[in-house]
């Protein structure tokens, strides 16, 4: 087993989805968050000047996206084959690019609710129901049948985010499958230890 | 051996980097070309209404980058192990992600400008430098030595692209390491026969 290190701030933010990761397979890593003051001497070591980064017996994996799909090809959390792989890779693509395009930094008030009603509408309900159509296919809770694979959980996360920042939204009442499987997620020995003992902050 | 199928549109875009590793790893497959006036028959036949998609015996990678380390994964182009295939995904979404820096879109040629040369100068040469420093470090030719990888084959493509649309910036100059790369990959046997045959196109 290599030794892990994942260098991020104090924050759930793009770190949390590699956390749960460790969470779900029981596996040990040093959990590092760096603070603001601590931040300028540390950037510089990171391989882009950014974090997340994942040290993989000191290697940087320095992207977050990258990480994951590493630690869920590690641990076995990618579908069991490599075509399921895939499916994790571009769901896990497809959820991030609907997320970023929620206008969060927009600083004119009535244009980011628009926005934000817009891309909710065209972008982030239907992949949502897209997945969950895919999870209906394979007749289970998971993505992949009763097997929980990475983008399961990336999912969890997607949504614990978008409850905290659009709690008007309701997202789960309007998605009724991705609400199972959200509560399963949530019920992993591991995951459920890590949600209760995880620091609490505020993004 | 599965059955493979590229949808795009008749370009290089985002889809070459996907033919690329095809013709590099001299597998079979359809590159299925739609003229915009096709598309919109097609674009509902899409998972996501997007493309470049890869059919694997049917099944869809609605995803270009997913598509790109599946289909690197299968053709021992991801650097022989998964610390190494992680690096190939690194490597990927940074370069990818320095690109779509450039404002495509951007209709007012003054602005067009402005934007461009800050993708450049804080954004594509630093990438790219940073990638020169990792193929440095390992004193061959490509980024894991002398063995060729997706990563080498993605920088090349999107090289490919960017040098076309910004000739003056005169990338390879600036990069000397980046310039044996693209040359090496370029003389690659089947890759050198693709590039004389295949369609010429705007993008």
């Amino acid at each position: 087993m290599p030794t892990y290190k994942l260098c991020y701030f104090n924050a759930r933010g793009y770190g949390e989805m590699c956390r749960l990761l460790f969470a779900e397979a029981g596996v040990e890593y040093e959990d590092i968050r760096y603070t603001r003051e601590e931040w300028p001497e540390q950037k510089p070591k990171m391989l882009f000047g950014q974090m997340p980064v994942l040290f993989v017996d000191g290697e940087q994996i320095a992207h977050s996206r990258a990480a994951f799909r590493y630690l869920a090809r590690e641990f076995k959390l990618d579908g069991g084959n490599s075509l399921n792989a895939a499916k994790c890779d571009m769901w896990q693509e497809v959820e991030f690019e609907a997320i970023s395009k929620l206008p969060f930094s927009e600083e004119d008030e009535a244009k980011k609710a628009e926005l934000m009603t817009s891309i909710l509408k065209e972008q982030v309900h239907p992949k949502i129901t897209k997945y969950e159509e895919a999870i209906k296919e394979n007749g289970g809770i998971y993505l992949f049948g009763d097997k929980i694979s990475s983008v399961d959980i990336l999912m969890y996360g997607a949504v614990e985010f978008l409850d905290k920042f659009l709690p008007n939204e309701k997202i789960l009442e309007q998605h009724p499958t991705l609400k199972t499987l959200v509560e399963e997620v949530q019920k992993r020995p591991g995951i459920s230890k890590w949600l209760k003992e995880r620091p609490v902050t505020e993004m | 051996m599965p059955t493979y199928k590229l949808c795009y549109f008749n370009a290089r875009g985002l889809g070459e980097m996907l033919r690329l590793l095809f013709v590099q790893a001299d597998v079979e497959y359809e590159d299925v070309r739609y003229s915009s006036e096709e598309w919109p028959k097609y674009k509902p036949t899409m998972l996501f209404g997007q493309m470049p998609v890869l059919f694997v015996d049917g099944e869809q990678i609605a995803h270009s980058r997913a598509a790109l380390r599946y289909l690197a994964r299968e053709f021992k182009l991801d650097g022989g192990n998964s610390l190494n295939a992680a690096k190939v995904d690194m490597w990927t979404e940074a370069m990818i992600e320095a690109i779509m820096k450039l404002p495509f879109y951007e209709q007012d040629e003054a602005k067009k400008a402005e934007l461009t040369a800050v993708a450049f100068k804080d954004h594509i040469h630093p990438k790219l430098t940073k990638f020169e420093e990792a193929v440095n470090a390992k004193c061959g030719t490509y980024l894991f030595g002398n063995d060729i990888s997706a990563a080498d084959i993605m920088v090349f493509a999107i090289f490919d692209l960017v040098n076309r649309r910004n000739p003056d910036e005169k990338i390879l100059d600036k990069h000397p390491t980046l310039a044996k790369v693209v040359a090496a990959v370029q003389e690659q046997p089947r890759i050198a026969k693709w590039l004389k045959e295949r369609p010429e196109t705007e993008n």
